[in-house]
C-alpha cells in the first residue's frame, strides 16, 4: 500500500524555508508517496497570498505551489481564520475581490485534524 | 513499522515561546482546543520560554492583549488532562512552581522526553 | 518509539539546538536541514554525540554545500530530500525544531 503523508508549513513564502517545504512535497510526490494535503497555518497562509509580488528573477513561492496542485494533484488547505489575521481574505462569490490563490482550499483547524489523523506521517515544515 | 489505524493517534503540541509578543502560544492553545472538540489524545508540553505561558499572577489585560490565558481552563472541557511542563526551563528562569492552571505535571527532562515520544504526532509552537 | 529530529535554525542563535538536545533519546535520529546545517561543528551537538554515540546524525547535503559547511567527522551522514522522505516513515514520528 501506498506510504500517505501530510504537511504542515508554518513558514512566510518570501523564505527558503518555505522552498525546503515545496521541494520535499516534490520528493515525496516523486518517490511513489501519496501526499494527502499541506496545511498552512501561522505565518504559512500568507503563501495564499495571490497578490504577493516577488521580483521576476526570485524563487516564485506561489507558482511552485500551484504547479504542485495542479500537476500532482496535492491539496492545499487554508486555515481561515489565521489567513484574514493576516489580511487575506476570501470571497467565494467574487473570486475577483478575493485575495486568495484559487489552488488553495479554504478551511479550518479542522482540515488538520482530519489530514493528522488520515495520514501514517506528518511533517511540520 | 506501521502507523496506528486513523483516529487512534496520540497528539503533542509542545509550547516553546512566551505568551505575549508571539502569536504562537495563542494558536497552539486554539490547536489544543479544537483537536480535544474531535475528541483526539491530545497533551500539551511547555517547554523552554514556553513555560512562561503557564506561571500564575500574569496581567495580560493591562498590555492591551486578549487574556488568551484564561482560556486554558477550557482545556478540561475537552479531556485535555495531559499538561507537562519541564522542571529544568523553570530551574533555569528561577521560577517557583507557580501555575495558573491546575493539574500541571512538572517533569525532569528524561520524563518529559519519554512521555513525548509516547505521541504519535508532535507539533510545535 | 525513534523519533525524528528536524532541525532547521543554527544553535549559534536559537535556543532550538539546546532542547532538542535536552530531549533526545539514543534511539532517535537528528537531521540537520536549512540553517540547522549550522550546527556541524557546534560543540553542544558535537558533546552530545560523544554521550549518546548511537544517534544517528543526517544532513541535506545540498543545504550544506550551499552554505559552505562541511564535516570531516564521519559521523555524519550526506542525504537528500527523498532520503528525507524514507527516513519520515522509517521513524515512528517527528519533531521540527525551527
Amino acid at each position: 500500500m501506498q506510504n500517505t503523508l501530510a504537511l504542515v508549513v508554518t513558514t512566510q513564502p518570501n523564505s527558503n524555508l518555505t522552498t525546503t517545504a515545496i521541494n520535499l512535497v516534490r520528493a515525496a510526490v516523486e518517490s511513489g508517496v501519496s501526499v494527502i494535503g499541506v496545511f498552512f497555518y501561522q505565518d504559512g497562509v500568507l503563501n495564499a497570498a495571490k497578490h504577493l509580488s516577488i521580483p521576476s528573477d526570485e524563487y516564485q513561492t506561489l507558482k511552485q505551489w500551484q504547479q504542485l496542485n495542479r500537476e500532482y494533484g496535492v491539496p492545499l488547505y487554508l486555515c481561515i481564520t489565521a489567513a484574514e489575521k493576516r489580511g487575506l481574505s476570501d470571497e467565494l462569490n467574487n473570486l475577483e475581490l478575493s485575495s486568495i490563490d484559487p489552488v488553495f482550499t479554504v478551511s479550518g483547524l479542522g482540515e488538520l485534524v482530519e489530514l493528522t489523523s488520515k495520514a501514517e506521517r506528518v511533517v511540520q515544515l | 513499522m506501521s502507523a496506528n489505524k486513523p483516529g487512534d493517534k496520540t497528539i503533542a503540541l509542545i509550547n516553546t515561546q512566551a505568551p505575549f509578543s508571539s502569536a504562537a502560544g495563542k494558536e497552539a492553545l486554539d490547536t489544543a482546543l479544537i483537536f480535544g472538540s474531535y475528541e483526539q489524545a491530545t497533551s500539551l508540553f511547555f517547554l523552554g520560554d514556553g513555560v512562561f505561558q503557564v506561571i500564575g499572577d500574569q496581567k495580560a489585560s493591562t498590555i492591551d492583549i486578549k487574556d488568551y490565558l484564561k482560556t486554558f481552563s477550557a482545556l478540561e472541557f475537552y479531556d485535555i488532562e495531559n499538561i507537562y511542563v519541564c522542571q529544568q526551563s523553570l530551574v533555569e528562569r528561577n521560577l517557583p512552581e507557580n501555575f495558573h492552571i491546575s493539574n500541571v505535571q512538572v517533569l525532569s527532562n528524561e520524563a518529559f522526553s519519554q512521555r513525548l515520544h509516547q505521541h504519535n504526532v508532535i507539533y510545535r509552537f | 518509539m525513534a523519533m525524528l529530529h528536524i532541525i532547521r535554525s543554527s544553535g549559534y542563535n536559537s535556543s532550538a539546538l539546546a532542547q532538542c538536545l535536552d530531549m533526545v533519546l539514543p534511539q532517535d535520529s537528528i537531521l540537520l536541514m536549512d540553517d540547522g546545517c549550522y550546527n556541524l561543528s557546534h560543540k553542544l551537538l558535537l558533546d552530545t554525540l560523544e554521550k549518546k554515540p548511537e544517534l544517528s546524525v543526517y544532513f541535506i547535503s545540498l543545504h550544506a554545500d550551499a552554505r559552505a559547511q562541511f564535516s570531516t567527522n564521519n559521523i555524519f551522514i550526506a542525504i537528500t530530500l527523498t532520503e528525507v522522505v524514507t527516513l519520515l516513515f522509517k521513524h515512528d514520528n517527528s519533531i521540527t525544531w525551527s
